[in-house]
């Protein structure tokens, strides 16, 4: 078991006697090598699951452990300490800096182009058919393309754990598909954590856990 | 060059730095010059009224010749080598940006005026020294440039109404040197004012290291009331700070508003150059670069832009010092002061706050980063 979830409770606007409950009481595990496959309808609480699990929300109440470390005694910085060097992000909308090159783009997390990364960079870009792009810039991209840039900049540092919030609800389906196959392809390596409300994106995944108002309910995979 | 490098960030965003680094070097150009301006003038009016009196310090009764016993005294205190009779007249001589200015003609008589333009270090370029009974003049260098006087040339009221020199003189030498002044001599003078007594004032050099020694003991000489004129380096430097006291007031007002301008200016680009850039931080946050590095990073691109604006800006303040002096002020024998201290701390004043106004805002919204709502797109 790599990543925890006890007794995750997230409360919005408890200040505010306006109080949603985007989580009741979840707990959630996942083992190192496995990928699953987070649905659930809007609203449900998927991405507030998503951001507690990879420490940047605290929950209102319960706890992440990840490894050895409980995010609760551990610092703001010590959590990004840890998202930079052992998680990869992919979210809805790709994020890519505007003014930087394909290339430095993949290389924001590392903040290096030392040869060995550069040359590792590439073999992603490759790998999501896209090298011959890593010098121009992301306005001079398609959507589709865009989000592989994104997709490789989560992959550059062989994250323990990679978080990917819709991925592919920017792309069509062709696209979509394309995109996940080389998510999955690190799937030895990484544990991968894909939340979606498309079905047909989780084809490979080994679990699929159902989100409903707050509350998670295993499922049992239809495509295996 | 590494993707989040500041330097990357320039080469990528040239028009947001080029805009930043313009206005900043603009604004150090304008103020370097308009202290530049300034410091100049008070400096020609200082070297033909405070300089000189580094080396010596005059005295004399108004309206009458000095007084017997007084020269005597003079002569028996053991801090003046020599005192010298001497009348001391003006000739106009104009500084840009200041009121009509005099600079001194000392008249002395022949054999004092070489000893005493060894003493100020004075060199005579072209010409040579008055000879008697001829009403002639050797003047500095600036005041030849000035008044556009040659030698040969002749000048006086009886030549130029408004010129304050009284009489008419021929120039016959120009000569170099840290004071400003002219010298004639004093027995012409006399004569055309049928003065028969010695001394109608005086001019003391004192011992090596003592003029401040000399200096108190005029200042303490009865006032024989109020005729008594005492002219030394403290009180011709006190009189010439009252001068320029108003106009260093104006400049200090000019400075604050010009410092203000700049860099609430500045402090606006770089907000909304910042706030434009919100994805970008909060992505960065989001995978794991602390809030802390973000603001360092914004930080430093701040500092480098208002430091090479700044750099640009004293180079380009010493070119167009250098144009204005070889142009402009050099001719009219008034150079400049192309370089100061002062003018440093002054326009450093401008990436300072530029730093500070620029910075505030920046890091308050990167404090309060909420890298959620950004990936979320709520703001
Ligand atoms: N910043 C917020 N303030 C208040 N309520 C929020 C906030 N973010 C999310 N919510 C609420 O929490 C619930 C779960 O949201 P979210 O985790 O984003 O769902 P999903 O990702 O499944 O669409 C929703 O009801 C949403 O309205
Ligand atoms: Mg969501």
């Amino acid at each position: 078991m790599i990543i925890e979830g006890k007794e995750l409770t997230l409360v919005y606007g408890i200040d505010k006697d306006d109080e949603t409950y985007a989580l009741k009481n979840v707990n959630i595990k996942l083992t190192e090598g496995e990928m699953v496959g987070i649905i659930g309808p809007s609203g449900s609480g998927k991405s507030s699951l998503l951001y507690i699990l990879s420490g940047m929300k605290t929950p209102t109440t319960g706890n992440v452990f990840y490894k050895d470390m409980v995010f609760g005694s551990i610092s703001d910085n010590e959590r990004a300490k840890i998202r930079k060097q052992e998680f990869g992000f992919i979210f809805q909308r790709h994020f890519l800096i505007d003014y930087l090159s394909v290339i430095d783009n993949v290389l924001v997390t590392s903040n290096s182009k030392e040869d060995a990364m550069v040359s590792k960079a590439m073999t992603i870009l490759e790998k999501l058919n896209i090298k011959q792009l890593s010098r121009r810039r992301p306005y001079e991209l398609s959507g589709g393309q865009r989000q592989r840039v994104a997709i490789a900049r989560a992959l550059i540092n062989n994250p323990k754990v990679i978080f990917a919030d819709e991925p592919t609800a920017s792309l069509d389906h062709k696209n979509a598909m394309e995109v996940m196959s080389v998510i999955e392809e690190y799937k030895q390596n990484s544990t991968i954590l894909i939340v979606t409300h498309d079905r047909s994106i989780l084809q490979n995944s080994d679990r699929v856990i159902s989100v409903w108002d707050g509350c998670i309910k295993e499922e049992v995979n239809q495509y295996k | 060059m590494n993707p989040l490098s500041i330097i990357r960030y320039y080469l990528n965003n040239k028009k947001r730095f080029i805009s930043i680094v313009i206005v900043i070097a603009l604004s150090v150009l304008l103020l370097y010059t308009i202290q530049m301006l300034l410091k100049s003038t008070d400096h020609a009016a200082y070297v033909v009224s405070v300089e000189p009196k580094k080396f010596f310090s005059s005295v004399g009764i108004n309206e009458t010749v000095l007084d017997k016993d007084i020269v005597n005294d003079l002569k028996k205190q053991n801090f003046a080598e020599k005192v010298l009779p001497a009348a001391v007249v003006k000739t106009n001589f104009t500084i840009s940006f200041s009121p009509p200015q005099g600079a001194p003609i000392f008249m002395l008589k022949e054999n004092d005026i070489h000893q005493l333009m060894g003493r100020m270090n004075l060199k005579l370029v072209k010409g040579n020294l008055p000879k008697p009974g001829r009403h002639e003049v050797i003047i500095h260098r600036n005041i030849s440039n000035n008044k556009k006087l040659k030698i040969g040339d002749k000048v006086g009221s009886k030549l130029d109404k408004d010129e304050w020199l009284e009489g008419e003189y021929e120039v016959v030498g120009i000569f170099e040197g840290s004071s400003v002044l002219g010298f004639s001599l004093l027995d012409d003078y006399m004569n055309d004012k049928h003065i028969r007594y010695e001394y109608i004032d005086a001019v003391i050099i004192p011992k090596k290291n003592k003029l401040e020694a000399l200096n108190n003991y005029l200042e303490s000489l009865p006032s024989h009331d109020g005729k008594l004129w005492i002219s030394t380096y403290d009180s011709t430097k006190r009189s010439l700070e009252n001068v320029m006291e108003s106009v260093y007031m104006l400049l200090t007002t000019v400075n604050i508003m010009v410092i203000a301008i700049v860099s609430i200016c500045i402090g606006f680009l770089c907000y909304i150059y910042f706030y434009q850039r919100r994805n970008e931080f909060g992505l960065l946050n989001a995978i794991g670069y602390t809030r802390q590095q973000i603001i360092n990073r914004a930080f430093a691109e701040v500092c480098g832009m208002n430091i090479i604006g700044f750099i640009l800006g004293l180079i380009l303040s010493m070119i167009v010092g250098n144009l204005l002096n070889i142009f402009l002020f050099a001719p009219k024998g008034q150079p400049l002061q192309l370089w100061d201290f002062d003018y440093i701390t002054k326009t450093f004043c401008i990436p300072l706050f530029s730093i500070l106004f620029g910075i505030i805002p920046v890091w308050r919204m990167l404090k309060r980063l909420n890298p959620i709502a950004i990936i979320e797109g709520v703001v």
